[in-house]
């Protein structure tokens, strides 16, 4: 699949006359039982080596909402919080270059690329009496960097020559299911000169995909599979118990 | 070897939740316990979602109190009658149960209302356990017999819609029985414990039933509002993971197994001090993480 994508990344170039082409080595990525993490591999072309290319790969959206604890009564309780509305819940983002300038830092923050852009896009309500949001977002952005699911140093782009290139993002075991969005800039003179939108689904599959949609499908079925399971592990308890 | 929950949407090592399991089967097959005041916050503490975790723990009761039943059953140790009564007032407990776990979780402080409500039922029933059975070691052994030695306060006879229960020889309102049913369900549904080690002393000193008949009763109870909890919680808020509720329940089939053996070298008063330790042990840790500053004073939540 990898070669595949490799190959046929410079005719697909050619053959759209863009500035920018960029192909996903696949377009899924299927949880199994045994599922460890995997990677979003990538490769691009741009025609011009003058330009940056920034990639940023979104997953799926989510409200969050990030609870300081403060001691009420001698207990330590969740007291101000700050809600994140429609927050990826995976982000990572590489970038061509390693000298970010304060032109490209602009570009970047105007169109959404880096965690700080994120900050800026990303609509947000608090708890009365809080004063300082961006903290709970700098704790959200370590949470997730935790988790393995936020990513706060861009990845590095391999050229492969001066054009072609190549990215790999880390997808963890405990990474969301889901529609991820990859957004792929070629970046020409301080602005955005081309700019390409791809998905993938992160999806459960197998034995795993079958429980996740009985049990959201056909849930009182489900229900009664766990239960009869349960059920039966007692009665060969006691089974085995009088025969010891 | 890691194993991905199709329900926790996380991956965990398949080899830590058999061995929890296995544990939690061991205390059972020792102290003759449903074990769920140990999974819940264990699993919790491994990382999965208290939804999950209190969830999915339903299922294992249903399974140890199955076990358990049935040999109580066979020597004709079970009121169904009571059991039956205390089963009405524990669906509702259940109902009522998961409407407030649904509320807590609405309002960002599932952990705070649980922790709390671990370490209030923990450490209020380990102390008792201790001092119990501490004093007992120095007493004369009773046997366990189809007669009360304990007469339920007298307020208790004075309640409405009394009933014959001739299996228990009690004649009481079935008010009483349904309403420590109903406090079994609530736990179930809102904390992932049977409550056994509530509901038998609330049984015998209580409502007045024989000792005897005490322990399969209140399993047969259990059994039924578990499982009712479960079909809640399934159906509520699809937080039944049956993959780590095989797991569990494998390693609790050879940890209790491996722990009816070990019991017939740890009995009586000896064997409830351990537990009440091990009761205490868990009520502190919970009450440790809630009252002493916490390693991480932030908590993210994702709907």
């Amino acid at each position: 699949m990898l070669l595949s994508a490799f190959l046929t990344m410079p005719l697909c170039a050619q053959a759209n006359h863009n500035d920018l082409a960029v192909a996903i080595a696949s377009n899924h990525i299927d949880i199994t039982v045994g599922f460890d993490g995997s990677t979003i591999e990538l490769f691009g072309d741009r025609r011009d080596q003058d330009t940056n290319v920034a990639i940023v790969v979104e997953g799926p959206k989510k409200d969050v909402t990030i609870w300081q604890k403060a001691k009420v009564m001698g207990t330590w309780v969740n007291r101000y919080y700050v809600k994140f509305t429609d927050m990826p819940i995976y982000y990572s983002y590489a970038i061509s270059t390693d000298e970010v300038g304060e032109h490209l830092q602009n570009v970047m923050l105007e169109n959404g690329i880096g965690h700080e852009a994120l900050f800026k896009k990303i609509k947000h309500k608090s708890s009365k009496k809080l004063k300082n949001d961006r903290n709970f977002y700098n704790e959200f952005v370590r949470k997730s960097s935790e988790l393995g699911v936020f990513f706060e140093e861009p990845v590095k782009l391999k050229f492969i020559n001066n054009n072609f290139f190549r990215a790999s993002f880390k997808v963890p075991a405990s990474a969301p299911t889901g529609e991820y969005k990859i957004h792929s800039y070629l970046i020409k003179d301080n602005k955005i000169s081309d700019y390409k939108l791809d998905s993938l689904v992160v999806k459960q599959v197998g034995l795993n995909a079958f429980i996740n949609n009985s049990a959201y499908d056909y849930s009182l079925i489900y229900a009664a599979v766990c239960i009869f399971l349960a059920l039966f592990s007692g009665w060969f308890v006691s089974v085995l118990r009088v025969k010891t | 070897m890691q194993i991905y929950l199709p329900i926790a949407e996380m991956s965990i090592p398949v080899e830590t939740i058999f061995l929890l399991g296995g544990f939690v089967g061991f205390i059972s097959g020792v102290f003759g316990v449903g074990g769920g005041f140990l999974t819940t916050p264990l699993l919790i503490f491994m990382g999965i979602p208290s939804a999950v975790a209190v969830g999915t723990q339903g299922s294992q009761l249903v399974a140890s109190g199955v076990s358990g039943v049935m040999a109580y059953w066979r020597r004709g140790h079970v009121d169904f009658m009571v059991g039956s009564v205390m089963l009405a007032g524990g669906i509702l407990g259940s109902v009522v149960g998961i409407i407030f776990f649904q509320f807590i979780k609405y309002l960002g402080q599932i952990d705070l209302i649980i922790s709390l409500l671990y370490i209030v039922l923990l450490g209020s029933i380990g102390m008792m356990m201790l001092f119990e059975s501490a004093f007992s070691m120095f007493k004369k052994k009773t046997v366990k017999s189809e007669f009360n030695r304990f007469k339920s306060p007298s307020l208790i006879h004075k309640l409405p819609y009394k009933m014959r229960f001739p299996r228990s020889k009690l004649y009481i309102s079935v008010l009483v029985p349904g309403g420590i049913g109903f406090v079994s369900g609530f736990l179930v549904s809102t904390m992932g414990v049977g409550g056994g080690f509530l509901l038998v002393p609330a049984m015998i000193y209580i409502l007045g039933m024989p000792p005897l008949l005490v322990a399969g009763t209140s399993l047969f109870q259990i059994i039924f509002t578990s499982a009712f909890a479960t079909i809640m919680h399934a159906t509520v808020s699809n937080s039944v993971d049956i993959l780590l509720a095989f797991f569990l329940i494998l390693g609790g089939v050879i940890g209790a197994q491996i722990g009816v053996v070990a019991s017939k070298k740890v009995t009586g008063a000896r064997a409830r001090i351990i537990l009440a330790l091990l009761v205490l042990g868990v009520c502190s840790q919970i009450a440790m993480q809630l009252f002493l500053l916490p390693s991480d004073l932030f908590v993210m939540v994702v709907k």
